[in-house]
């Protein structure tokens, strides 16, 4: 393989790592939020946190571009406080990632906590444990096959992502450019097909290696 | 001395209203299915929160509605036998035991040891197993030494013979009345089974029969 197939392997494994280490707390926190308790605003909270599955990914980049971007009003923010900017550069790719797999991780880690008896957590709190230590020594440790699968699911959804990713880093050769914008560039010139085979393969085969331990993982919770 | 005075409605529109009061060893809720037995306990337990209401242990004010106070469960010092054990499946017999003891805030209050425990309730054989791999008699005397084991001021008891086969209901009942007497723990018992109650309760409370989806305030029979 060339530098650049291999560039665009190692960037596509760096950008799913760093999204789904970076949105797993919070996938927890709303799998368990929309799993355990009723508020107000859970039906529109749902909405908004399933709603990068069925927008164009285009647009939820152009979104992303708009908040993100060095004039948006969150991007501008991060900017001014952390020098740390999204727009051309792998970190925006990886929030892209982040956002589109997002739903992906909540559904699985959602269900994982449906899953926990809720009467363990309340045998926990009669027996001293505070919410947060109940959480962090029963719900969580009994729901961790699920949350781990989510997160696996997330890291393959996030090695595919190419609408979201393209619109907030571009294509960039050995900055931004993952596996999907590395093969897309290739079927553009005469011959590039045959330089995308292996990373085609590689791509299917972590792929199908992250999808079959996260469904094994899913059954190993509903067994439990 | 346990004072239970309390109004609990379900989204159903059922309601209960109770009240009774108790310093005995063992007093034992009795009533018709549904009629709100776990209710009492969990709302004792802190597990629920009364529309209305007070509840009392000696000089502690658990609940009390009006004045504002509902104290979390894991604050109220009351242990809790579940029907099915509700032992943490992830923890094995060792640590499910230890679990309510490490989080006693006073740890030189441990009025009984571990060891003690576990050789009354007859654990040592099991200690290093997981819940899965214990029989359903084992499982309830676990959840017994974990609950004991939480030195807890009151002991509620849920229908601890229901997840039982029916041939060790004897035994369990005399490693419960053994715990008891050792241990000297106030107890409310919630159970269908007669000569459990009988057998146990110096006090028994009658939650009374279903009217119309409205309890009637229980009876004291003190024995």
């Amino acid at each position: 393989m060339s530098s650049a197939e291999w560039n665009s392997i190692a960037l596509s494994l760096q950008v799913a790592t760093v999204s789904v280490l970076i949105s797993l707390p919070f996938g927890i926190l709303l799998g368990w939020l929309l799993a355990r308790k009723r508020f107000w605003g859970k039906s529109l909270l749902e909405t908004l946190v399933n709603l990068p599955l069925v927008l164009p990914p285009v647009v939820t980049g152009y979104l992303l571009l708009v908040t993100f971007g060095r004039q948006g009003w969150l991007g501008g923010w991060i900017f001014q406080w952390t020098g740390i900017r999204f727009v051309f550069d792998w970190k925006g790719a990886a929030l892209a990632a982040a956002v589109v797999s997002f739903p992906l991780m909540v559904r699985s880690i959602r269900v994982a906590f449906m899953s926990v008896d809720e009467r363990l957590e309340k045998a926990a709190r009669t027996l001293g444990a505070g919410p947060l230590d109940s959480f962090l020594t029963v719900s969580l440790p009994l729901a961790k096959h699920g949350v781990i699968a989510g997160g696996l699911l997330a890291f393959a959804r996030s090695l595919g992502e190419f609408g979201a990713t393209i619109m907030i880093a571009g294509n960039i050769a050995g900055q931004t450019q993952t596996i999907p914008l590395y093969v897309f560039d290739q079927l553009q010139v005469p011959g590039g097909t045959q330089n995308a085979y292996w990373v085609i393969g590689f791509s299917i085969a972590i792929a199908a290696a992250a999808l079959m331990i996260s469904e094994w993982l899913e059954r190993r919770t509903s067994i439990e | 001395m346990l004072r239970f005075d309390c109004s609990h409605q379900y989204g159903s529109g059922f309601q209960l209203d109770f009240k009774f009061e108790s310093d005995a060893r063992v007093t034992a809720v009795c009533g018709p299915s549904g009629s709100g037995k776990t209710t009492v306990l969990a709302l004792i337990a802190g597990l629920l929160k009364p529309k209305r209401g007070r509840i009392e242990l000696d000089d502690l004010v658990l609940t009390d509605i009006a004045g504002g106070v509902f104290q979390k469960p894991e604050n109220r010092n009351v242990g809790m036998l579940f029907q099915d054990h509700c032992l943490f499946p992830h923890l094995d017999v060792r640590s499910n035991l230890g679990f309510g003891r490490k989080r006693q805030s006073n740890q030189s209050q441990n009025e009984f040891s571990e060891a003690d425990v576990i050789k009354t309730l007859e654990l040592e054989e099991i200690l290093d197993r997981y819940p899965s791999a214990i029989s359903g008699g084992q499982l309830q005397r676990v959840a017994l030494g974990r609950a004991i084991l939480a030195c807890p001021k009151l002991l509620l008891l849920d229908e601890p013979l229901t997840a039982v086969e029916p041939e060790l209901r004897d035994r369990i009942t005399d490693f419960i009345e053994n715990a008891i007497n050792r241990f000297k723990i106030p107890t409310i018992l919630v159970s269908h089974n007669e000569a459990m109650v009988d057998r146990l309760a110096d006090c028994r409370i009658d939650l009374g029969r279903i009217d119309l989806g409205r309890i009637n305030l229980g009876r004291i029979n003190l024995g």
